[in-house]
């Protein structure tokens, strides 16, 4: 048994070495495929952290009677952080809104001459979680007793819930459509591979070989070349994007790029594992056909 | 020991390849078939291979029951008989030996056996000295020597050759010729499809058997049988 499975491997990488412009081109192509794939995630996670850190700066102004008491204060705090869909909320002092709004001013901050902090109202400063349903949970603010009004920009978040919900499903539909146009330039280029060694199988069935026996080399072939191209694919991508990607990120200075070490654990064994699957089942399907003889 | 019962072979297409065939041959016996193009050697190849199967009929080969094998039952059946081709059929990117190595590789032989084997029937058809070469690298002649040592590497008690000597000169069709009758000699049955009228009656003392429009048309006995 050992001596049989150490022939098997042997076979298979003797295969790789002897088809090697058949082997260079499959992984090649599906090095290319991967990293489509690998792209088309990273970019729609990008973007998705992208619209979170806009989405942080998405801030509703709870804006309480001048009149409240300490103790209601402390109330309507609380009432607001047991609200569902609220994931922040910060307590501003007249103080702290008067010093804010001196500081946005700059340095026409003069026009606030003889203006003290009495003259402003006190805030919770709140931030959501869900964007769609933020006119419910504004409307909901506004009619905790102790509030006077509620500001906020829903112009911004409707957009932001929009862009979300399109990057979800163009992401979505792009992984599909180049999952479904990788599988397909994958197989033929196996099965092209394939034709090409449909003597040596025919030969291989006429001095008895079982279809096992035949099929285990090219599986182990499948394999390595699933396995090689999956490491070339993780490497290259990785390069790409901590060269160049993460560097035009950093220029536009709009958002903090996402770290690929995070993105590791998903990558990694989508790498891996996709290439090796791709590879041993393209092989173990394209030789049945052959095998029929 | 071969026997085709009442076969029929009625390709897809409608080809009418065999006709009712009736025909035994026994174990130790050298038999040439013969025939036009077309008059259906092929199709009876194809069926003690076990590539095809009849459509009606039956066809025993070295116990086997065509009708009745499995899928599994068909590398268990082509291991009893070693198969000589027109065109070699060697891999390519194999070296002579690994070709000769790989027929014993295939049935589960050990690495000591393989080492101890090859190199004793690569000698006996006089190809010691090119092991290590590829296909590509000998002469036609060659080539057919090696597919001769691939099907008798595993001392099969049946070697099929389908116009073993078609693509060789004919000095080299005599050396091949002469290496399958030492084999028959030393008690394999040999059924050998051949063209070559001045081949058959150098070896008169084997029997023939002439295909005509799927049937035997003609079967003489060889006078050493």
């Amino acid at each position: 048994m050992i001596e049989k499975i150490r022939y098997f491997i042997k076979e298979g990488m003797r295969s790789i070495w002897v088809n090697r412009m058949m082997s260079f081109a499959s992984v090649i192509v599906l090095c290319v495929c991967l990293i489509m794939l690998g792209t088309t995630l990273l970019a729609s996670v990008n973007i998705g952290s992208f619209l979170t850190q806009l989405e942080s700066k998405n801030q509703i102004m709870v804006y309480l009677d001048k009149s409240t008491k300490d103790a209601d204060v402390a109330r309507v705090g609380n009432t607001i952080k047991s609200m569902p869909n609220i994931k922040d909320c910060e307590f501003l002092s007249k103080d702290q809104i008067f010093s804010e709004a001196k500081k946005t001013l700059g340095e026409q901050s003069i026009l606030m001459t003889g203006i003290d902090s009495s003259a402003f109202d006190s805030a919770y400063q709140v931030k959501i979680q869900d964007l769609s349903t933020y006119s419910q949970t504004v409307d909901a603010l506004g009619k905790i007793d102790g509030v006077k009004y509620v500001r906020q920009d829903q112009g911004l978040a409707s957009i932001l819930n929009n862009i979300q919900n399109v990057v979800s499903l163009a992401g979505f539909w792009l992984f599909v459509i180049l999952a479904v146009i990788s599988l397909f330039i994958i197989s033929n280029t196996i099965k092209l591979a394939m034709f090409s060694r449909k003597r040596e199988i025919n030969i291989m069935k006429f001095v008895g070989a079982t279809d096992w026996f035949i099929r285990w080399p090219f599986i182990i072939e499948g394999l390595m070349i699933g396995l090689v191209s999956g490491l070339i694919a993780l490497v290259a991508q990785y390069y790409v994007y901590t060269q160049l990607i993460v560097g035009v990120i950093k220029m536009l200075n709009i958002v903090e790029p996402i770290n690929y070490g995070g993105f590791l654990w998903i990558i990694l064994p989508g790498f891996l594992f996709g290439g090796i699957i791709v590879g041993t089942l393209g092989s173990a399907v394209s030789v049945r056909k052959y095998l029929k003889v | 020991m071969i026997q085709f019962i009442d076969v029929y072979k009625i390709y897809e297409n409608g080809t009418n390849a065999l006709k009712n065939l009736n025909l035994t041959i026994n174990d130790g016996d050298f038999v040439f078939v013969r025939g036009a193009s077309g008059a259906g050697k092929s199709t009876l190849i194809k069926l003690l291979m076990h590539e095809e199967t009849v459509s009606a009929g039956e066809v025993i080969v070295n116990g086997f029951k065509m009708s009745e094998m499995k899928h599994n039952d068909v590398p268990i059946l082509r291991r009893t008989m070693g198969v000589v081709f027109q065109d070699f059929r060697l891999i390519p990117n194999m070296t002579v030996y690994d070709n000769v190595a790989f027929a014993m590789r295939v049935i589960g032989a050990r690495s000591s056996e393989i080492r101890r084997r090859v190199p004793y029937i690569l000698g006996l058809v006089g190809l010691a000295r090119k092991a290590r070469c590829r296909p590509s690298e000998l002469s036609g002649g060659e080539q057919q020597r090696v597919s001769l040592a691939r099907a008798l590497v595993n001392n099969p008690s049946l070697i099929i050759a389908d116009e073993p000597t078609g693509n060789v000169d004919p000095e080299m069709s005599i050396e091949i010729m002469e290496l399958l009758d030492e084999i028959n000699r030393r008690g394999t049955t040999i059924v050998m499809v051949t063209h070559d009228a001045t081949l058959v009656e150098r070896y008169d003392y084997h029997r023939v058997i002439t295909i005509e429009s799927g049937n035997v048309a003609q079967d003489i006995p060889g006078s050493n049988q």
